[in-house]
């Protein structure tokens, strides 16, 4: 065998193996009984171990002979323990032959005299009392006299021959199995042909297979390795326990090896939703970057969600197949009147914007009319009126809701990231500026672009498309200026810049998901195996 | 944002050059349109134009137009509005039409060639003004028609609907009025815009003969165009005069590019309309605006030559004029979207191109933070994570019966109007069903399953401005075969114990929990949440086989105890 196997297989041997392969010293072959004393394994680990080594070719077994075993069978066990039922009597009637003190139940003030009380005291049956007194009075050792009292005769050797019986029993007993050839003949024939007129038997006789260990070249190299290695079969314990720390034993011990190229099982743990990492980057990001959050309302009246944002109230974007309308109460009880009344002038002719209007008749009690948050820019149109900061940088990431059949990229509500900035110097350039640094930062996109967009509440407006690597362009973003339509109705007198991100895109790229509503799964399988790659 | 289909060969044509996708994309940056896709081999292309106060780009004309006066190729001398006092054409109103739909205005052209392309595109241009810029018709709705069949003066009217009958386009029989808006698919859809008037609008000429139903549909007869035609009779109708004229004028302009000659037609009304009772279309549109020059420094942030700034808004077709530090803005009569001096500034940036601008970042300083709910909604979130639950995140788009008969609860919850689906019609007011939703549907995962979710719910209250408030709850929810209260009490107390607070629970019997199984939290004698096992009756309707014990809190109100 080649050495090199032959080492890779020696190290891989298990401590039970090595202490089997040790105990062959120099032999070649022994009985598998020596083995088993030399090694002091238990029987089952050295069965075991022997099957391991078998298996590797190291040594091979052979059944040489076959040997009798005498055991004790439960009632000879019995007699062991408690005597033979002669001996027995004759103790109760106090004339036994040993000093082994009685058990049964003995009142030394009045021995029993008669078979009747024999039998009323003793624990032995009374067919036992019956067989017994009868090979007693057979061979002389008890009379009965008149009035069926017992009487104990002068020694026998009968007697003596009850006493090497209950010898016999007791030493089988002591070692559970003693071979049959270490008996006398007379032993013998007692074990195989006596004393079986007691019914159930005392002796068992078992014929068991003496079996030869045998070397093969692979053992004798495999110990020749092992000596010149001094690998030794020191204990092997599978695990250090604070036990072998407190008392040293682990400095007798060997850890045993694992197999530490197994796939382990995923576990069930505690984890935060992979969609929810994305957003909680998403803000960890924009605080990087100054911004402060805002939070809104649900439910948004149309004033805050569109009036003010200088949407029209005639804008198409305004239809029940773009926005939810809530059904009760399907108005609020009161809109910021100063507000309500700036925009409604400006919607109509401009009012003190310098702008003319979009010149209809603006309908006030249309703007209590209450939807579901369409659009973040709602809540930058509130922070506008709350006298926020100047200069001053505000985000939201805010869930909102649009009239949209829920599909692969429609999801019934999803997320936008708002932002605005307030400053007097603040111009298109800046915005281009924190825009490169969104889809920098954020989206990661080696390539971008700005391009020319439409929304009713910023001018000049502009769109963000990014090149992304497996979906080709895609749009970041809208963003602009505020237009004075926006933001002087809300007392603002400084340019504010505005931009939302598209994030649900970037989250599914993130997540490795094709389906928008996957990020809204109700499937914890789904979930437990969702996660982002890498770190965002 | 209309999408628009048109004949790439018929685009540079009208432009004077071809270009490959990747130029045209470029340029469609100029009217802010979209290239979106090229029907293989038929020459055919859809863009998507974004601008919808610019409805003059809506079309290819308009689209042609736009990019040839970046190219050079393009003049702003069209001489449309010489008036020549030619009263050839004129349209009487009647009375009837002041209160049904009051306003008509329209022009004649002449010495066109309407091909297929030609025809098709102005189908589309007037079904998209008609659409998306007049409100699906209500304020504003087009008719063409040959010429030839006309007797002039046209009459506009209103009349009895059953009074009259035509051959509506589309169909074989004559119908009345008040049977094309049952029977005709253009009457079932735009019926409603006269539905509810006594007279409905009509089209006649001077011969009686019909024109047309007006915002409904023409007559076959008189108001079919087929290609070959040479001659147009277009008509507006409407409610908003400015509209009107808009509409009418980028159809003029759209006919003057392909090489039409615009006669204009005299409408005499019986009442006043911007204050004049005879007026004659095509009309003109001032699209003007004044303003300080400086005002395209301070938005672009950046120093730039006025000379420069009136070459560049030359080139995307507007007339400029300085004065020393004014500049007046004009653009011809098919745009009418000046409202404030920034729409210049912006037709400066998109003429210039936005690659032209170098991105800048701003010079303030901020620390920047989240609000304390954010804080505490994620410090929740960590300790729940911790204590080994599996965050989820639902929509808050839901069910009613899932908020109530599930939960056999009748609170009021904040419902859609306009529903679109069911399943999404109105805001969760609990996290629980939510969570309840998921073990219904994940009975395959592993157990035990630890689930938790924090987010917003809307709570329905009428003594609120908008009827409900909106509050930020976190619900934790345990399925396993023996999940217990007081399993779910020892997390709910750590969780508590980490926000340095004290919960006391109070028994306390819910419809959706095991009786005496359950009660409510109270952190400084404040119920704060409840918590307890559900009861097999909630179960049941859910379909979950696997006992669930949940707890709730509302975290905005635990931020006040904080």
């Amino acid at each position: 065998m080649d050495e090199s196997k032959l080492a890779e297989k020696a190290m891989a041997l298990h401590p039970l193996e090595i202490k089997i392969l040790l105990s062959f010293g120099l032999e070649r072959a022994a009985a598998q009984e020596t083995i088993l004393n030399q090694c002091g394994l238990a029987e089952a680990q050295f069965r075991t171990a022997l099957e391991w080594l078998k298996g590797k070719g190291a040594l091979q077994v052979i059944e040489v002979e076959t040997e009798d075993f005498v055991s004790l069978t439960d009632s000879g066990e019995q007699y062991a323990k408690n005597k033979i039922p002669e001996l027995q009597i004759l103790d109760m009637i106090g004339q036994g032959l040993s000093d082994t003190p009685l058990s049964v139940q003995n009142d030394p003030a009045e021995p029993p005299k008669t078979i009747a009380s024999l039998k009323e005291r003793s624990r032995l049956s009374a067919e036992e009392i019956s067989t017994a007194i009868g090979n007693l009075k057979r061979g002389g050792v008890v009379k009965i006299e008149a009035g069926g009292s017992l009487q104990v005769q002068a020694d026998t050797n009968l007697k003596k021959s009850f006493n090497e019986t209950q010898q016999m029993l007791v030493r089988i007993s002591q070692k559970q199995r003693i071979s049959l050839k270490e008996f006398s003949e007379s032993e013998k024939n007692e074990i195989q042909g006596g004393y079986k007129k007691r019914g159930t038997g005392l002796f068992e006789i078992e014929t068991i297979k003496r079996n030869r260990l045998e070397l093969q070249q692979a053992g004798v190299e495999l110990i020749k390795i092992l000596n010149e290695t001094g690998m030794d079969a020191r204990e092997e314990t599978s695990e250090l326990t604070p036990e072998l720390l407190k008392d040293g034993q682990w400095q007798n011990v060997k850890f045993r090896k694992y197999n530490i190229q197994l796939k382990p099982s995923r576990l069930v743990v505690g984890k935060f939703h992979a969609y929810r990492e994305y957003l909680d980057f998403l803000k960890k990001r924009l605080v990087a970057l100054g911004f402060e959050e805002m939070q809104g309302n649900l439910v948004e009246n149309e004033f805050w969600n569109m009036d003010a944002l200088f949407m029209p109230q005639f804008h198409s974007s305004r239809e029940i197949h773009d926005v939810y309308f809530v059904k009760n109460p399907a108005a609020a009880k009161s809109i910021e009147e100063k507000y309500l009344n700036n925009v409604a002038e400006t919607h109509e002719n401009g009012g003190k914007t310098g702008s003319r209007g979009w010149r209809y008749l603006f309908d006030k009690e249309r703007s209590k009319r209450l939807v579901l948050r369409s659009q973040g820019t709602a809540l930058s149109a509130r922070k506008l009126s709350q006298s926020p900061q100047i200069p001053g940088k505000y985000f939201a990431v805010a869930r909102c809701f649009r009239y949209d059949q829920v599909d692969a990229s429609h999801a019934p509500d999803f997320f936008q990231v708002e932002g605005i900035v307030l400053d007097q110097n603040i111009s298109f350039r800046h915005l281009l500026g924190l825009l490169q640094v969104f889809a920098l930062e954020i989206a990661k996109t080696p390539e971008m672009k700005f391009v020319p967009a439409y929304f009713p509440f910023t001018e000049p407006s502009v769109e963000v498309h990014m090149k992304h690597e497996k979906l080709g362009w895609i749009e970041l973003g809208g963003a602009g200026i505020f237009r004075p339509e926006v933001t002087i109705p809300l007392g603002i007198k400084v340019p504010v810049i505005a931009w939302g991100l598209g994030i649900d895109r970037m989250a599914m790229v993130a997540l490795g998901i094709n389906d928008i509503r996957d990020l809204f799964s109700s499937d914890i399988q789904f979930l437990r195996d969702s996660r982002i790659k890498g770190i965002l | 944002m209309p999408t628009i289909s048109i004949q790439k060969e018929d685009l540079f044509q009208l432009i004077g050059k071809s270009f490959s996708n990747e130029e045209l994309a470029d340029y469609l940056q100029l009217v802010k349109g979209e290239l979106k896709d090229e029907t293989a081999g038929s020459g055919e292309i859809k863009i998507e134009l974004n601008d919808t106060n610019r409805p003059d780009l809506w079309c290819v004309e308009g689209i042609a137009r736009q990019i040839r006066f970046k190219l050079g190729r393009q003049k702003s001398d069209y001489r449309l509005f010489d008036r020549t006092n030619r009263n050839d054409y004129t349209l009487q109103v009647e009375a009837s039409v002041k209160r049904v739909r009051p306003l008509i205005g329209a022009f004649v052209v002449k010495n066109i060639q309407v091909n297929d392309v030609v025809l098709q595109q102005l189908i589309q241009t007037q079904e998209k003004l008609c659409e998306n810029f007049g409100q699906k018709r209500k304020s504003l709705a087009i008719g063409i028609y040959p010429l030839g069949g006309i007797t002039f003066p046209v009459k506009y009217q209103a009349v009895d609907p059953k009074s009259v009958q035509f051959v509506p386009l589309g169909l074989d029989q004559e119908l009345n009025l008040e049977q094309i808006l049952l029977q005709h698919p253009k009457g079932q859809q735009y019926g409603h815009l006269v539905k509810s008037f006594s007279q409905f609008p009509l089209l006649t000429d001077q011969e009686g003969r019909i024109l047309s139903f007006p915002p409904v549909i023409n007559s076959r007869e008189r108001g079919e165009v087929a290609a070959g035609a040479s001659d147009l009779f277009i008509e507006a109708t409407g409610t908003q005069f400015n509209l009107l004229k808009l509409a009418l004028n980028i159809l003029v302009y759209n006919f003057a590019d392909r090489g039409g000659e615009i006669v204009p037609v005299t409408i005499r009304y019986p009442y006043p309309v911007e204050g004049k009772k005879t007026i004659q279309f095509p009309q003109r549109v001032r699209n003007r605006v004044e303003l300080e020059t400086k005002l395209f420094e301070r938005l672009i942030g950046e120093q730039i030559n006025p000379r420069k700034i009136q070459k560049t808004l030359g080139e995307y077709g507007c007339e400029t004029s300085l004065t020393k530090k004014k500049m007046m803005i004009s653009t011809l009569d098919y745009r009418d979207d000046y409202m404030h001096p920034v729409d210049v500034v912006e037709d400066y940036a998109i003429s210039r191109g936005f690659a032209s601008f170098k991105p800048t970042l701003p010079a303030i300083f901020h620390t920047g933070g989240v609000v304390a709910m954010t804080n505490l909604a994620d410090k929740v979130r960590g300790i729940a994570v911790g204590l080994g639950f599996e965050e989820m995140f639902t929509n808050i788009l839901t069910r009613k019966p899932d908020l109530t008969e599930k939960m056999m609860r009748q609170d009021a919850v904040v419902e859609v109007e306009n529903v679109m689906v069911e399943n999404y019609s109105c805001l969760r007011n609990s996290l629980l069903p939510g969570l309840l939703k998921i073990e219904n549907t994940s009975y395959k995962a592993v157990y035990p399953h630890k689930i938790f979710e924090v987010g917003e719910v809307s709570v329905w209250d009428p003594n609120e401005n908008h009827g409900s408030r909106t509050e930020i709850h976190c619900a934790l929810l345990i399925a396993q075969s023996r999940a217990t209260f007081s399993e779910m009490h020892s997390y709910l107390d750590n969780l508590l114990y980490y926000l340095g607070l004290e919960g006391v629970v109070r028994e306390r019997g819910f419809s959706f929990s095991i009786e005496g199984r359950a009660g409510e939290i109270l952190v400084q004698e404040k119920i704060q949440g409840h918590l307890g096992e559900i009861h097999p009756k909630i179960l049941t309707a859910w379909e979950i086989k696997v006992p669930c014990v949940v707890c709730e809190l509302n975290l905005s109100n635990l931020l006040k105890m904080l």
